[in-house]
């Protein structure tokens, strides 16, 4: 049967609501018209994805009925909704109609949002209302069994002058084929709103891992972004965040931990639209074996955007002779009157250092790994859980042994 | 802001225009033709022939660049791809047709060769109306004609370096200045010779539509060095004219070559531009790349360091003013081990100017031991303005040490409050700031461009911070 029937038995089988299962049919259609990634598109020149195999990954998606692989723990208290996002389709369908996938996307990533948009299951609703804090993080967490793509979408609210934190978590299961990680989350953080969003993953070596972010934050609001990639045969993520209200700041922190032969794509957007917003970059990576990393960030500052202030910075350790490092970090600045720079360095670990702590009785190895920890530590500290904290640095001292 | 400091515009001094009265004009428009025109009135070697018409081919099966300045504008059929100014070439000032001297004395190019160069070649239009080498260097081997008479004069180490740095696929312009070159600089430095004062080269484009492509070939022998500076202007016509050079350097063992452009095209031509330099073991390449004028340039000077120890300089100076786009940068790709390489970028955007940085470090595998620093500073002066940065860093390779900064920023107020406190009126103060912004750059420039610099500034920045 062809994809775009199951497509609509499936959104008629979920009861869904008219508008989306159009919704669904038009990205389809839309991912069927947009031409293969090819080298001649900056987005994608890269970063290789032809060994995947896209068509039956899409087909066991759409005939799949293998459970969810979200879990989360459902709760609600003083307006706070955490629930799945099927739940809120029909609980909250106003709220999801307002806010699922209406703006325009920034960089060319349509393909795979056509794809995500059409074939999304699962994910997580967040509604925080305004004024309410809730100190605790809540935690997602993914642990992909399935033999073909994961598609959740989530949807995050943080109304006016509220506070919350998220930590989500992505796992899966090695069961010899390939498997893809679509997914998207569209966060928006509203007038003096803050949030914190943490995200790791250590997925299996089978699993290609394209993510999609978009993030909006309201006047004075505050989002503070951290990712640690360390799994995954390839990753390409989008992470865009517009600052859409005067005085608006982001933070956005990141990891790459490469070994063997992976890949990854890191390619965040700071997108200035308004007078007097903060953004700040750090992505750091440290590659070992034929591993590959690129970096390709943005920081787009529009002619309203009067004193902006702006830092995008991507700093590389090479651990091996095959690893290797890409780095673009782009600006481009539509005003004088703003304050934007970046740094980048790519190179191996200072021969000083080591030799420093090998003098003091470590052996090589014990003291690549404290230079190495050092270097990672500062973008760990953003992570709001002293328990995933401690799971990072684990992880990451036993991908680089 | 009501002026622009690169002088172009209505301060641009070299807008004028000189009366037409040429030996020969190609028909408008790009043709097979034409291009068999242009050899056969060169009468050149077949095997240039076929080379022309093998580039043709390959430009009109290029796409046009995706990245970049606005190219939408210009029309190929528009243009005039040859037009012969001179029948002979003159060894002496005296030799050149009244007219054509005349914009030469104008431009200052005779005062400045009596008093600073070791050579000049002046090009007009298509081709070279002066060439002169000081006796002292020709005696020591020096060879510097303009490209078309070496090709005659010289055709063994002609063919046997030409198209070897950059092959007509390079790119669309690389392919089409293959197809219609015509003029251009040829220098060969035999080993060890040290040549101490520059040799200049002066391109002028005078007619309207004219599409100007020299080509340049510069050879080095081991040990050797010398210092080559280009400059160029146009008159200000309301149609496009085109400016597409291709310049190849080969830099032998321990040998080092400065090359220096002031680029200050009328704001009505497109400059886009393939320079591309190899440098060997411990040559020294240096690119000093002023762009001031043109409508939009694309010009990315390129080091290819192939031996060991070879280094790179690239130092590029831009100012981006009304109805321009100026997308530079520099390329360096470390081939061989121990190669450095260190870009310097400054940039000026104002009156609605855009300047952008595009460059790329690449350090193939097995080039341990690279360094490679990449500085980037914009200065954006009004709100109208824009600046871009597009640094790639392709690194394959452990055991280097690459670095990449940029800032962007403007004048502020604290800095002119400071400088308005001493005494200096606020023009003054921000001509200052701007000055002491490309002072690193301006600094490196032949002295009588670097004064005239500096004038231009504070010319242009009198009434023009509001």
């Amino acid at each position: 049967m062809k994809v775009q029937n199951l497509i609509t038995e499936r959104s008629v089988a979920a009861g869904e609501p008219q508008w989306l299962k159009e919704k669904r049919l038009e990205a389809w259609q839309k991912f069927q018209e947009i031409p293969l990634t090819d080298t001649d598109n900056e987005t994608w020149m890269r970063t290789d994805i032809s060994k995947l195999n896209l068509s039956e990954i899409i087909e066991n998606t759409v005939t799949s009925i293998e459970p969810s692989a979200f879990s989360l723990q459902p709760s609600s208290n003083n307006g706070i909704i955490f629930t799945d996002i099927k739940s809120a389709l029909f609980k909250h369908s106003d709220i999801i109609k307002k806010y699922f996938l209406t703006k325009y996307p920034l960089t060319d990533t349509e393909r795979f949002l056509s794809l995500h948009t059409a074939l999304w299951r699962d994910g997580v609703f967040l509604y925080v209302p305004s004024n309410s804090a809730l100190k605790t993080p809540f935690r997602i967490i993914s642990n992909m069994k399935s033999r073909a793509g994961n598609f959740p979408h989530s949807i995050i609210i943080v109304e006016k002058g509220g506070k919350a934190s998220i930590i989500e978590e992505n796992y899966s299961a090695d069961n010899g084929s390939q498997v893809l990680m679509g997914s998207m989350v569209e966060v928006f953080v509203g007038e003096d709103a803050e949030l914190n969003y943490s995200y790791v993953q250590n997925l299996e070596l089978n699993a290609y891992n394209i993510p999609i972010r978009r993030v909006y934050v309201e006047k004075n609001g505050k989002i503070n972004w951290t990712q640690v990639d360390v799994g995954g045969r390839l990753t390409k993520s989008f992470t865009e965040i517009t600052l859409k209200g005067r005085g608006s700041s982001s933070n956005v922190y990141g990891i790459v931990a490469g070994s063997g032969k992976q890949h990854f794509d890191i390619s965040p957007v700071i997108y200035h639209q308004v007078e007097e917003t903060k953004g700040n970059v750090l992505i750091k990576g440290v590659l070992s074996g034929s591993a590959r990393s690129v970096f390709q960030g943005l920081v787009k500052i529009d002619k309203a955007g009067r004193k902006a202030d702006s830092y995008l910075a991507n700093h590389n350790l090479i651990l091996s002779e095959g690893a290797r490092a890409d780095t673009i970090p782009k600006l481009e600045i539509d005003i004088g009157d703003v304050s934007a720079s970046h740094g980048a360095t790519v190179g191996e670990i200072d021969s000083d250092q080591l030799f420093y702590l090998m003098s003091r009785g470590l052996s090589a190895a014990e003291a690549q790994e404290i230079i190495v920890n050092g270097f990672v530590e500062p973008i760990i500290l953003n992570i709001d859980s002293e328990e995933l904290r401690e799971k990072v640095r684990n992880i990451i001292a036993d991908k680089l042994k | 802001m009501t002026k622009g400091i690169a002088g172009i515009g209505e301060d641009y001094k070299y807008g004028f225009k000189t009366p037409e009265k040429y030996v020969f004009k190609s028909k408008k428009g790009l043709s097979k033709e034409v291009v068999e025109e242009i050899s056969h009135l060169k009468g050149e070697p077949d095997w240039m022939r076929k080379f022309r018409l093998k580039s043709l081919e390959i430009f009109l099966k290029k796409p046009m660049p995706w990245w970049g300045g606005d190219l939408s504008d210009v029309n190929f059929d528009d243009i005039y791809y040859f037009i012969r100014p001179s029948d002979k070439q003159g060894r002496t000032w005296d030799e050149v047709p009244k007219e054509i001297r005349n914009t030469f004395d104008k431009l200052g190019i005779p005062e400045a060769e009596r008093k600073f160069l070791a050579g000049v070649g002046a090009q007009y239009e298509s081709e070279a109306v002066y060439h002169n080498l000081k006796e002292e260097w020709k005696k020591k081997g020096v060879i510097f004609l303009d490209t078309d008479t070496a090709l005659k004069e010289y055709p063994d180490i002609f063919k046997e370096h030409f198209s070897t740095v950059v092959p007509p696929a390079d790119n669309k312009f690389a392919a089409l200045n293959s197809a219609v070159w015509s003029g251009g600089s040829f220098i060969y430095v035999p080993e060890g010779v040290h040549i101490e004062i520059p040799l200049q080269a002066y391109f002028r484009i005078n007619a309207q539509n004219m599409g100007q492509f020299e080509r340049s070939l510069i050879i080095a022998e081991p040990g050797s060095f010398v210092h080559y500076v280009e400059g160029c202007t146009a008159p200000i016509y309301s149609t496009n004219s085109l400016h597409t050079a291709v310049v190849e350097i080969i830099i032998k063992k321990g040998a080092r070559l400065r090359y220096t452009t002031i680029q200050n095209w009328s704001k009505n031509v497109y400059n886009l531009v393939t320079k591309r330099a190899v440098a060997y073991e411990d040559a020294t390449m240096e690119w000093v790349d002023g762009n001031l004028g043109s409508k939009v340039t694309m010009k990315y000077p390129a080091v290819f360091m192939h031996g060991k120890g070879a280094k790179a300089d690239i130092l590029s100076l831009t100012i981006a003013g009304k109805g321009q786009n100026q997308d530079v940068g520099g390329k360096v790709i470390h081939m061989a081990p121990h190669t450095s390489s260190n870009i310097v970028s400054k940039s000026i955007s104002q009156n609605g100017g855009r300047s952008s940085y595009r460059g790329l470090v690449k350090v193939l595998k097995g080039a341990h031991g690279v360094k490679s620093n990449v500085k980037c500073d914009a200065m954006i002066l009004d709100d109208k303005s824009r600046s871009d940065t597009y640094p790639y860093m392709d690194i394959d390779e452990k055991r280097v040490s690459i670095g990449h900064e940029a800032t962007v920023s403007r004048v502020t107020d604290e800095q002119l409050f400071y400088l308005m406190n001493r005494g200096l009126s606020e023009s003054e103060a921000a001509a200052m700031v701007v000055s002491g912004f490309i002072e690193p750059i301006v600094k490196e420039l032949p002295m009588e461009y670097a004064v005239e610099m500096n004038r231009l500034i504070q010319l242009q920045m009198e009434g023009a911070v509001g």
